[in-house]
């Protein structure tokens, strides 16, 4: 009996211990805020030898999502690449792979808490750049990279770095990759050869509707298609605010468009969609389709087009399909901003950090070896630019490459043609640019009406596939859309972008 | 005589309190300390200022969730559906543990009570799963069962008159098992002697259902409800995501506050104005419970929460 | 009249040691409710993900494929480790968190306890103000240095107020008398609690064990937040990465133009394995906590 007592006594003695542990500990961190922004100037000099032979090499910690695995190996290759690391900028990289659904809260977690870390990926769907920028958490950039980042920023086009400029101030290094946004259409071969479906690009989606016509009529078990983007909406408009305020693609007036207006069209032609077929019956209450599409049980999909497109889609899929462009690619404002890299605002290196992205952005050794691990162990060569993974490689970020930097250094894989990348890059080169490039909308002022926006956007998603009357729908919608304050929004849009106009 | 008295109320009243002392500082620890995380509704967040530096922002956080138009039908669905779940938790889960309570054998209780609990050990996804293996408009079970019967399919999730009552269905058989154990625990016990004496004024079974059995829980009921009024406002973000597939049709009765704010904020990361909607919701329980205390005081002193 | 007392009573006996059919019917039904989705959800796990895709859910599985188990079990190491560090945190925190508990309920139930309302205040209030994720993570992450501790994953949930309140009720319907009773003979409130109070409310304390048991072998949210290591994983949240990856990945694939590979993504089929391997053995502990939820050990058992 006695002996349960005490040790009951002795687990909350235990607890009272701890709880005094911790209230000693309060005093050092609550100053901390403010002194680390001091910091930076002073700062300059330090790791701007980079023979380094004397100094302690700098840790970096980056963190990014994992939209890869994170590998068995891991910690052998960054011991490797720490190596070329050190040799060459004296630094010393701390990858941290967070699992990508709990990326976004993770990151903001680290920085409301001050967790040490310095280079994290930011983009405009995951850690979102804009909320970030409004909550001072990056650190502006433009006196860094001219110091620490010329090359990095030299090797991209100029509109590129835009997409991380907010008000003229650079906060985030865009990746490069695929920026011209160009519609496509996916289609497996083995449908299209039997229904003579031949045509190498198209002006207009309706050019696939006889093809759609005879899937939906003649193979039961397949859905004719998959509309996986809203094509009259991308084709036709550019997003100032996604779901809220947009401009018709290259209008140099730049006159706003109200997306209730803009979304009737999309629904009258998806409603059409399902009238006749194209669309599986059941969209309304599917969650995720990846099991079908895994399965291979769409004849077509619509696609983000660029080189290399049917080879990928080959090989992730394990069919044959064939990539019809749409015409038209086009750079958006926006574009280049789906993946970026930028510093945080509390980390205590961040020249250290710039150098570091500044030489995996434009070092082919670096970038591989952090992409593709080692050679021999990991991959074997093919070719001077071209490696095929070793059979369960431990270590293959290879499709993360999107994540880290500069796509157009990566060795090609099996399949990818030797000049992928610079057909990308001159994709990018020769699509048209948007007038808006470099206007950013900041939504601090209405964050509440868009937060209101999104609701009635999700709340309507998917249903005018089955609504009995199309138009009452769309008007029902572009009502509610206005209670939640769409017209504000566009006001508010027309207010920046007169005042950026007039600053040009 | 006295003297001693006191002594032993001060020795009895350190050793109680010596027993309640890990909670208390559990709590202050894991509970009360993080507190301040509130202060976050009230404030424009910025990183470099910390939670404390950052500027205060007034209700500015609230406008997003206040002045929406789809406030009202958000309140009124996650009030009235929990009041439902509570209501039909703890009336079939007190039916639930009584009829257990009629199993003899405790071979049979034993497995009876282990198949009821099955389904809360299933995830909502995969509870979601199977409601739509039932209800699927093409394929499901319910459909093909209408038609034995010559009646026209319902496409359900579509729908939104019949949710309520299927959210009911589906709550209720997945938590049931689990709910009634509580319940169970408390006829166990009851003095096996009342049973006795009202055999022996020859009542019989229902008699002594309403007579004994349920008198003897009422307090057990009671604190149960009590406790399950203090979360009306929030509501299971699992059971009204992932079973209705977050169909937008359905909306008009089984859009929550949980729900909404997912759907509202999911585009942007937005500290402040999570926080505020979590801050609406506290005020709301707070306000319920401390009626719903009074009134519970009002009928039976013995019985409230405090 | 004691003859003919001990004489009904053993009728009574007799009479209930049978169960009225109703109610087994009742039982066998309510149970194959229960157990077909189960099945369904088994069924499903042993599909291949094609099969599934095409096919949707069924009761048995039309062919079995065993992939899904295959590719969770490639690692066995890993879900061993998973496994104990689950087993490892639901027993402790179950174990010091039911006696801490029952503790404080005690308190909360004597009538001689003199802080009765202000305590029952203070252990009730946090049910209804939380100050959120944030502050919680600064405070265990910067101030406790909880980081990558399964202290982290026992600590912050050992209380559950809702359960004090629970227990807090049962023990209040102790009659009285049994307290003053001890009291007279001398007994410290130490020896009143462990030997009455306890002993006489064992099936609520399984009861709240076996809830508290439960919610700890599903939590994973803490170990997101808090663990680093891979050997501290434990099993839920090892699962919950797994199955996490998808709606990020579909969202990558309508915002990034780069390449995003959903090849490795699971299935149905996998993700209904997980499922599976991680609420069996929790099963199997269930009849452990039943044992105590036996007649007899009530009041009239002490009175008598």
């Amino acid at each position: 009996m006695k002996k349960r007592v005490v040790a009951a006594l002795m687990a909350a003695l235990m607890c009272i211990g701890l709880a005094a542990g911790c209230g000693n500990q309060e005093e050092p961190s609550t100053g901390g805020d403010a002194a680390n922004e001091e910091e930076d100037p002073g700062n300059e000099e330090t790791p701007d030898d980079t023979g380094g032979d004397t100094e302690e090499p700098v840790t970096v910690r980056w963190l990014v999502p994992a939209v890869v695995e994170e590998g068995e190996d891991h910690d052998l290759v960054m011991e490797d690449l720490n190596k070329k690391l050190v040799e060459r900028i004296n630094v010393e990289l701390v990858l941290d792979m967070i699992p990508s659904a709990e990326y976004a809260d993770k990151v903001k977690l680290a920085s409301t808490s001050n967790e040490e870390f310095d280079l994290m990926f930011t983009s405009s769907w995951l850690n979102p750049f804009i909320d970030n920028v409004a909550s001072e958490a990056l650190l502006p950039l433009d006196d860094l990279v001219a110091e620490y980042g010329q090359e990095m920023m030299a090797s991209m086009p100029d509109w590129l770095p835009t997409a991380g400029t907010v008000d003229g101030v650079l906060y985030a290094i865009p990746n490069q990759q695929i920026i011209a946004e160009q519609r496509g259409v996916a289609v497996q071969k083995e449908y299209a050869d039997k229904y003579g479906l031949d045509i190498t690009s198209m002006e207009d989606i309706s050019e696939l509707y006889p093809f759609l016509d005879e899937i939906a009529a003649n193979e039961p078990t397949l859905f004719p298609i998959d509309p996986r983007q809203p094509l009259v909406i991308s084709q036709n408009y550019e997003a100032i605010v996604g779901n809220a305020v947009y401009i018709r693609r290259g209008d140099a007036n730049m006159e706003l468009v109200s997306y209730a207006d803009i979304v009737a069209e999309q629904d009258k032609m998806d409603k059409e969609w399902y009238d006749k077929g194209y669309v599986r019956e059941d969209i309304v209450t599917v969650t995720d389709n990846s099991a079908d599409v895994k399965a291979n049980r769409y004849a077509s999909s619509i696609q983000t087009y660029k080189p290399g497109l049917e080879a990928e889609l080959t090989m992730n899929w394990g069919k044959e399909y064939i990539a019809i462009p749409l015409e038209g690619s086009y750079v958006a404002a926006g574009g280049g901003n789906s993946t970026m890299t930028a510093v945080n605002v509390n980390s205590k290196n961040p020249e250290a950090a710039i150098q570091l992205l500044n030489l995996i952005y434009t070092d082919k050794e670096i970038f591989n070896e952090l992409l593709f691990g080692i050679e021999g162990t990991h991959y074997t060569k093919t070719g001077d630019n071209s490696v095929e993974p070793v059979e369960n490689s431990k270590y293959n970020y290879g499709g993360a490459a999107w994540v880290f930097g500069n796509q157009f250094l990566s060795y090609t894989l099996p399949g990818q043609a030797e000049d992928v990348w610079e057909q990308t890059a001159q994709l990018n080169e020769e699509a048209e640019v948007s007038p808006l490039r470099g206007f950013t909308f900041d939504p601090a002022n209405v964050q509440a009406e868009i937060a209101q926006i999104s609701a009635v956007v999700a709340e309507y998603n998917n249903m005018q596939y089955v609504a009995e009357d199309i138009e009452a729908f769309s008007a029902e919608k572009a009502e509610r859309l206005e209670q939640a304050g769409i017209d504000t929004v566009m006001q508010e849009v027309q207010t920046q972008l007169d005042a950026w106009k007039a600053a040009q | 005589m006295k003297k001693k008295r006191r002594k032993g109320f001060l020795k009895d009243n350190l050793q109680l309190l010596s027993l309640a002392l890990p909670v208390i500082v559990l709590l202050a620890v894991f509970n009360y300390w993080p507190m301040f995380g509130i202060i976050l509704a009230f404030k424009d967040y910025k990183v470099p200022l910390g939670i404390f530096g950052s500027p205060w922002s007034g209700l500015k956080n609230f406008e997003f969730f206040l002045e929406s138009q789809d406030a009202f039908r958000v309140v009124r669905n996650t009030l009235l559906l929990n009041f439902m779940f509570i209501l039909a938790g703890i009336f079939f889960g007190v039916l639930f543990a009584l009829i257990m309570f009629e199993v003899k054998k405790t071979r049979h209780v034993k497995i009876y009570q282990t198949v009821a609990i099955l389904p809360s050990f299933l995830s909502w996804v995969a509870v979601g799963y199977i409601v739509y293996a039932f209800l699927d408009p093409s394929k499901g079970l319910a459909n093909q069962l209408l038609a034995l019967f010559g009646i026209d399919g319902v496409s359900w999730y579509t729908e939104p008159a019949y949710w309520p009552v299927i959210l009911l269905v589906v709550k209720t058989w997945q938590s049931v098992g689990l709910g009634s154990i509580i319940y169970y625990a408390a006829l166990m016990g009851v003095d096996a002697e009342l049973y006795e004496a009202a055999d022996i004024d020859g009542a019989n079974k229902l008699q002594k259902i309403l007579r004994v059995s349920i008198p003897q829980i009422v307090p057990v009921i009671v604190i149960m409800g009590i406790l399950e009024v203090g979360k009306i406002f929030r509501a299971d973000f699992g059971l009204f995501y992932n079973v209705t597939r977050n169909v937008g049709a359905l909306y008009p009765t089984t859009d929550v506050v949980d729900t909404y704010v997912f759907r509202a904020l999911m585009n942007q990361g937005n500290i402040g104005m999570s926080s505020a909607v979590s801050v609406i919701q506290s005020v709301v329980c707070f306000v319920t419970l401390v009626v719903t205390n009074a009134i519970v005081r009002k009928l039976s002193p013995e019985n409230s929460l405090f | 009249m004691r003859a003919s007392k001990r004489a009904s009573k053993s009728a009574i006996a007799k009479r209930k040691e049978r169960t009225n059919p109703a109610v087994h019917i009742f039982f066998i039904l309510f149970g194959l409710a229960c157990i077909l989705p189960f099945m369904t959800v088994i069924s499903a796990s042993l599909t291949g993900e094609t099969d599934l895709a095409l096919n949707g859910f069924s009761i048995l599985p039309r062919k079995v494929d065993t992939s899904a188990y295959a590719y969770l079990f490639r690692n066995p190491s890993t879900i061993i480790d998973a496994y104990l560090v689950t087993i490892f945190i639901t027993v402790t925190g179950t174990l010091l968190g039911t006696l801490f508990m029952c503790m404080a309920a005690y308190c909360l139930a004597r009538g001689n306890f003199s802080f009765k309302g202000l305590l029952t205040f203070y252990i009730f209030f946090p049910t209804l103000l939380s100050g959120g994720m944030v502050s919680s993570y600064i405070i265990n992450t910067q101030y406790l240095h909880l980081t990558d501790n399964l202290l982290a994953l026992i600590l912050p949930s050992l209380i559950n107020i809702f359960h004090v309140i629970m227990i807090r009720t049962f023990f209040a319907q102790l009659p009285t008398s049994l307290f003053e009773a001890a009291k007279m003979d001398g007994a410290s409130e130490y020896r009143i609690f462990f030997q009455i109070a306890l002993q006489l409310s064992k099936p609520v304390i399984a009861t709240v064990a076996f809830l508290g048991a439960l919610s700890r072998w599903n939590e994973w949210y803490n170990a997101m937040l808090y663990i680093r290591s891979d050997e501290l994983v434990p099993l839920q949240y090892m699962l919950q990465r797994m199955m996490q990856s998808i709606q990020i990945l579909l969202d990558a694939m309508q915002h990034v133009p780069a390449n995003v590979d959903i090849t490795d993504l699971p299935g149905e089929n996998l993700r209904m394995a997980m499922l599976v391997v991680s609420i069996g053995p929790m099963m199997l502990f269930f009849p452990f906590f039943q044992k105590y939820f036996t007649r007899g050990m009530t009041v009239g058992a002490v009175k008598g």
